[in-house]
């Protein structure tokens, strides 16, 4: 280990100090950890915007590299899985190409990256949003979320059955005549997440949470409020 | 974290009036349990330190009343969760 190395604060040190600092600024929820090499994407009503994109990396920014190419449209081909992208070079003749919408790299990469944000994490904290998920579930439930990592609950009003999953996208289900078909994949995380991954920047279990009560409480909001993916893309974790 | 006052205190009424008052102002999502069943919190009367729910249309508490009036929750007897402003992922 080098001698910066040494002197480098930890994650954890890094998280007592920002506790301390939003404690004295009064605010209520702590902030984001930034993470090397994972963009954070914070929410619109967080009070600084500034940390939107921003992680601890020394590498420059591969989005903005200057390519000989510029996309003029891309859009989704849904029947065929496929991202269909129209672009020109320095000839200005316009090229398309197509490509699959989501392979199994992709979804490899939001898996690392989840492992990776987990460094942000803290243990006890997750053990404490568990305990009152406890309180909020059924025993049945719980012992599939401890043992599978998810569990279901149907809404009265809907008929819409949530899997509601730790570290995964909520998928809401909808039973047919010929078996069940899935409505939508449905993202949010309170406060903000890590970009291409599946992690948000409190503990999953506090996910996990906030999905469950905006269901119960308000579902037209829940929908409203998370984002929808397709079932076949790589951020809907199936 | 987690917070609560004293109702027969008057200095951590007022903090926990300003503490709720300054949530909702910051976006934060109040969910509030009444009998069982889960509501979000839509306002904060501080004069009268009730919640103010609004009611599942299809609820018969909503379908009871005729001029659907604000249900109001009193925050001593209330246990409330909060969610901060969320991010779609």
């Amino acid at each position: 280990m080098s001698i910066a190395e040494e002197q480098a604060p930890s994650y954890q040190d890094i998280a007592t100090t920002m506790r301390w600092l939003s404690e004295l600024r009064g605010d209520w929820s702590g902030y984001p950890m930034p993470i090397d090499g994972l963009k954070l994407q914070v929410s619109r009503g967080f009070p600084y915007q500034g940390m939107n994109g921003f992680s601890f990396s020394d590498e420059p920014d591969q989005d903005i590299e200057e390519s000989d190419s510029q996309v003029i449209n891309s859009w989704l081909c849904i029947a065929r899985g496929f991202r269909v992208i129209l672009y020109h070079n320095t000839d200005h003749r316009v090229r398309h190409a197509v490509i699959p919408a989501a392979t199994p790299g992709e979804r490899l990469t939001y898996a690392i990256n989840t492992l990776g944000a987990s460094r942000a994490w803290d243990v006890n904290a997750e053990l404490t949003a568990m305990m009152r998920l406890k309180e909020l579930i059924t025993p049945v439930a719980f012992n599939y979320y401890i043992l599978t990592g998810g569990f279901l609950e149907s809404s009265k009003r809907s008929q819409i059955t949530y899997w509601f999953r730790k570290n995964r996208p909520t998928v809401a289900l909808k039973s047919r005549d010929n078996g069940v078909c899935i409505s939508a994949i449905l993202c949010l995380h309170p406060l903000g997440y890590y970009q291409k991954s599946y992690a948000g920047v409190m503990v999953p279990s506090d996910d996990v949470i906030a999905h469950l009560l905006l269901m119960r409480a308000d579902e037209h909001k829940f929908w409203s409020k998370a984002n929808q993916h397709c079932s076949w893309s790589e951020n809907c974790g199936l | 974290m987690k917070f609560s006052f004293d109702p027969s205190n008057p200095d951590e009424v007022d903090r926990a009036r300003a503490a709720i008052l300054d949530m909702l102002k910051r976006g934060y999502m109040l969910f509030v349990d009444c009998d069982g069943t889960l509501h979000r919190v839509t306002n904060f009367d501080p004069s009268k330190n009730e919640y103010v729910v609004r009611l599942d249309k299809r609820s018969k508490a909503y379908k009871d009343s005729k001029d659907h009036p604000e249900h109001r929750i009193p925050a001593a007897k209330s246990k409330v969760t909060a969610v901060a402003p969320t991010a779609g992922g």
